[in-house]
């Protein structure tokens, strides 16, 4: 963590964190069509905040995010986990180089598809080594095509969050602050 | 995997830092079992732990998830045929290989799911950090029926926006505030139970590997 770590700075990764915990426990409750299908909501936090926040900041949101659902779901010291960081830590680093080089041209439909992606590629690639082996490459097309699926409604969740909330807006403007602050 | 839905019976008896040690003491001896129908016995049990902790565990996921991983192994033979058809080869080594990595994966995650709570106490700034990130996820969980699946975007910026006001920002910070939740004293109850935990995995995977 920045030795120099304002307050508020301190309270918006908390209060994102917490928002995606929530989001993460709302998935859970809410009956997936299919047994591996995840929307993925927990990452709506990280998506919306990658406008505004500083890189190491999203590094570290992502880290209370994995963190966070590893203890809440107890899955920390499982194989769980481990798929969880990887395909984390993956998607925020390929939406982060596609905000930055997109700029305005990427929206976020285009960002959260990308992340998604990208995280069901390293988890395909995990899968081959630690659970299904070389048959991990059978399900390969049906990994990638559902977190095509995910990441598309995933943006345009993330493009109607941007646009209409307000407290998103104060959040932006608060960090701002405490950043120039 | 499992927020918890129930009553915990260990908590009255392991503290939750005990517990996640004990947990991660208990991994690698699991893990030394050597044979497939050993790890299902320890997933068994583990699950068993993981009810007594109150979690409420997806059957259907983890049923699914065996059968898939033992699917996938059977398509790549390994070893005697038990069976054969016209469209499958049923071979001894790969029907094992499956079920014993299957049998990890899934007592892995049980054993996590017991043996780790969310009051667990992570040290230094970060864990300050997660610490004050619960105590605010617990303030949204708390407004969770203000939010309506029909105005689902509405209803949440409302909650967060009366949660989360911009003058409190900044209020809470530099204090791990799950430190109210869980004292000293009690940080470490129910170790010399975590002891005899421990020593009873190891000592069951001592005999599976003396006699396998």
């Amino acid at each position: 963590m920045p030795r120099s770590f304002s307050p508020i700075r301190r309270d918006v990764l908390a209060v994102f964190g917490a928002l995606s915990l929530f989001m993460s426990t709302l998935e859970y409750l809410v009956p997936k069509p299919l047994p591996f299908f995840r929307l993925g909501l927990a990452n709506l936090p990280l998506l919306v905040g990658l406008r505004f926040l500083r890189p190491q900041d999203v590094l570290l949101l992502t880290l209370i995010k994995v963190f966070g659902q590893g203890l809440v779901n107890g899955t920390l010291a499982s194989y769980v986990f481990l798929f969880s960081a990887a395909g984390s830590f993956s998607s925020v680093l390929v939406m982060s180089l596609v905000q930055h080089f997109g700029k305005s041209w990427v929206s976020l439909v285009g960002i959260s598809t990308a992340g998604a992606l990208a995280s069901s590629s390293v988890q395909i690639v995990l899968a081959l080594f630690f659970v299904f082996g070389e048959a991990a490459r059978a399900f390969a097309p049906y990994s990638l095509g559902s977190a095509l699926i995910t990441g598309l409604v995933l943006g345009f969740f993330a493009q109607r969050f941007v646009q209409t909330s307000r407290w998103l807006q104060n959040m932006e403007n608060g960090y701002r602050k405490g950043v120039q602050g | 995997m499992s927020p918890s839905h129930h009553h915990d019976v260990l908590e009255s008896l392991l503290a939750p830092l005990p517990r996640f040690i004990c947990g991660a003491f208990i991994l690698p001896a699991f893990l030394f079992l050597p044979l497939w129908w050993h790890r299902a016995i320890g997933s068994v049990l583990f699950a068993l732990l993981a009810l007594l902790a109150g979690k409420r565990l997806r059957w259907g996921y983890f049923l699914l998830l065996i059968f898939s991983v033992v699917f996938f192994h059977l398509l790549a033979p390994v070893g005697r045929v038990l069976y054969t058809s016209r469209w499958f080869t049923l071979t001894e080594g790969a029907l094992v290989n499956g079920l014993k990595r299957a049998f990890t994966l899934v007592g892995m995650v049980f054993l996590s799911v017991a043996a780790v709570k969310p009051q667990l106490h992570i040290p230094g700034r970060f864990g300050g950090l997660l610490g004050q990130t619960f105590w605010y996820f617990e303030k949204i969980w708390d407004g969770k029926r203000t939010i309506t699946r029909k105005n689902f975007f509405s209803s949440l910026d409302a909650l967060l926006l009366e949660r989360f006001s911009p003058e409190l920002l900044g209020g809470n910070s530099g204090k791990d505030l799950r430190e109210d939740m869980v004292s000293a004293k009690e940080q470490w109850k129910g170790w010399g139970l975590a002891v005899i935990f421990v020593l009873l995995a190891w000592g069951s995977a001592a005999l599976g590997m003396t006699f396998s």
